[in-house]
């Protein structure tokens, strides 16, 4: 029997404490609170909502660059679009808990507001293709929180592909199998509720970084182990040289020394005292 | 190097995202411009028949050749028969011709100046690219194609006469009376009921396209041509008046009195 999700992670304990701040239970809260205000908005002032919703007309003709983040709050009241804000909100606070006491708070708030900001370039681009493409259909402004969900969710599988999950809160699965299927049911469902850009470029955006990012750690991680190799290669250089120089001092004296040769003990000096201080650090 | 490594990953995560934010903002229109007229280009390819550049649907065989034998049939009698009073002469200038069918959505191929063009029996000629849209019908009727094809190249030897300028009434007018429209057949016709001769008079161009275009287009014709059988001297004294770019002489008809009832007796004997 595969164990549950709970039964498994080491910061449930820690998840749970009511008064542990964290970064995703904000998210959660606003997002819910985008909900509330969406229903009065989509009542009382239309005209408001169109200025958080994301649409290229706006945010790209007229770089209302807001909108790349806001439009990930509201949202929609219908009845076909609360089940995908209960299933974000559930992924939110169960894995994108744990992913934020994983990999810190800085870096999960980069991956969830980047991943928004994909997802809206990613249905701009739909917007302009689109009618294109597909005359028919209609590529209006996008309001969904999909984007940072899918992100977040898809960084989660790559961090920990074989942990255990219960989809749709029942259905024990791997975290890389039940996010595949998630993302397909997204997706299908994400075209006919608009948000398919979104949901695109939120995976897009997370599976980018996720590769990205470890090729730039490891390129640093080469070139600081190159430049320590060059240091000791040049220390031994260094201390071969200076034992011939001391010979020299102790048969014949200082002031037999080249000009070359007291620059090579200075040289010295300083590489010796640059490694005094590495072994205090 | 900790923070070289953060400036790094930050830039790579930025750089992408405001790039294509700017390239979509100075690009995204004319791309998606790009991308529809080259597809529309590809979808109805250009078969070139004297003055008149063709596109017709992909798979269609016959339906340029027929369109471009009827251009110009019409253009040749149309200047034979109006070159003196009409002044209207043969196209110096490549005109653009393109038959749709049915289920092209326009907009996906950037032909904006053909969304007026909906039903199959209307053509539509537009000054600015130089181009004639018509609709088929599913089912291709070649008489109401060539009618379309008829009607929109009339409004096109009209603008190359120096229509641009002209009221409405009168370019309608003028295209039934190039196509060889018959007051009595006009008069016959069922639809909704006549425009007055003031709301004739004073239609802007978006009359002769609502959902009264019909009525507007049909009391058009048959004003110009019942000012032709009852004022000849006064209209074409107007028309060269327009042709010479003269001041418009507006009121020339409906200072006359006795205008209104002349139009309803005149209505009356074309039954």
């Amino acid at each position: 029997m595969m164990p549950a999700w709970e039964d498994v992670s080491p910061y449930t304990e820690q998840r749970t404490r009511a008064h542990r701040f964290s970064w995703t239970n904000l998210l959660i809260i606003l997002n819910l609170t985008g909900f509330v205000v969406t229903g009065f908005l989509l009542k009382s002032n239309p005209t408001w909502l169109a200025w958080l919703e994301f649409d290229k007309a706006t945010a790209i003709e007229k770089l209302h660059v807001w909108q790349f983040v806001t439009y990930s709050f509201v949202q929609l009241t219908e009845w076909m679009y609360i089940p995908w804000l209960v299933l974000g909100i559930y992924v939110l606070y169960t894995i994108g808990n744990e992913l934020e006491a994983e990999i810190g708070s800085v870096r999960f708030l980069t991956i969830y507001f980047a991943c928004a900001a994909y997802g809206a370039v990613a249905h701009a681009v739909l917007q302009y293709l689109g009618p294109v493409i597909a005359p028919g259909a209609s590529f209006g402004p996008a309001a969904t929180l999909c984007a940072p969900v899918l992100g977040i969710a898809q960084t989660a599988a790559f961090t920990w592909p074989r942990r255990p999950v219960l989809f749709f809160f029942f259905l024990p699965m791997r975290l890389r199998t039940a996010l595949i299927a998630l993302g397909l049911l997204w997706l299908g469902f994400a075209f006919w509720l608009k948000g398919l850009g979104p949901s695109v470029g939120g995976i897009l955006a997370a599976t980018a970084i996720a590769l990205v990012e470890p090729r730039i750690n490891r390129s640093f991680e080469r070139a600081a182990m190159r430049h320590e190799r060059d240091q000791f290669l040049e220390e031994v250089d260094v201390r071969r040289r200076t034992d011939a120089i001391l010979d020299k001092i102790s048969r014949e004296g200082m002031a037999s020394l080249t000009r070359a040769e007291r620059k090579t003990l200075k040289l010295a000096s300083r590489i010796l005292n640059r490694g005094k201080g590495r072994a205090n650090d | 190097m900790t923070d070289r490594r953060t400036s790094l990953k930050a830039a790579a995560l930025l750089a992408p995202l405001v790039l294509s934010v700017l390239a979509l903002h100075a690009w995204g229109d004319s791309f998606s411009g790009g991308l529809g007229r080259a597809l529309g280009n590809w979808q109805y390819p250009q078969r070139d028949h004297a003055m008149f550049q063709i596109r017709v649907p992909r798979r269609s065989d016959d339906v340029d050749k027929f369109a471009a034998q009827a251009l110009r049939e019409f253009v040749d009698e149309a200047v034979k028969l109006h070159a003196r009073d009409l002044k209207v002469k043969a196209p110096t200038q490549p005109i653009k011709v393109v038959i749709l069918d049915p289920d092209t959505d326009v907009r996906r191929y950037r032909w904006t100046a053909a969304e007026p063009v909906v039903n199959g029996n209307e053509g539509l000629f537009d000054p600015v690219g130089r181009t004639i849209y018509v609709r088929m019908e599913p089912k291709l009727q070649q008489d109401a194609v060539i009618a379309a094809l008829r009607q929109a190249a009339a409004r096109a030897l009209l603008y190359d006469a120096g229509a641009a300028g002209w009221s409405p009434w009168l370019i309608e007018g003028l295209v039934g009376r190039l196509e060889g429209a018959k007051p009595s057949a006009l008069r016959g016709l069922p639809g909704s009921e006549l425009p007055t001769l003031s709301e004739l008079f004073s239609a802007r161009p978006a009359e002769f396209q609502g959902i009264h275009a019909s009525a507007y287009t049909r009391g058009a014709k048959l004003l110009v041509a019942f000012l032709q059988d009852t004022r000849a001297v006064d209209f074409w004294s107007y028309y060269e008046a327009l042709r010479e770019g003269l001041p418009h002489p507006d009121s020339v008809f409906s200072k006359s009195d006795a205008l209104e009832s002349d139009w309803v007796l005149w209505l009356q004997a074309q039954k």
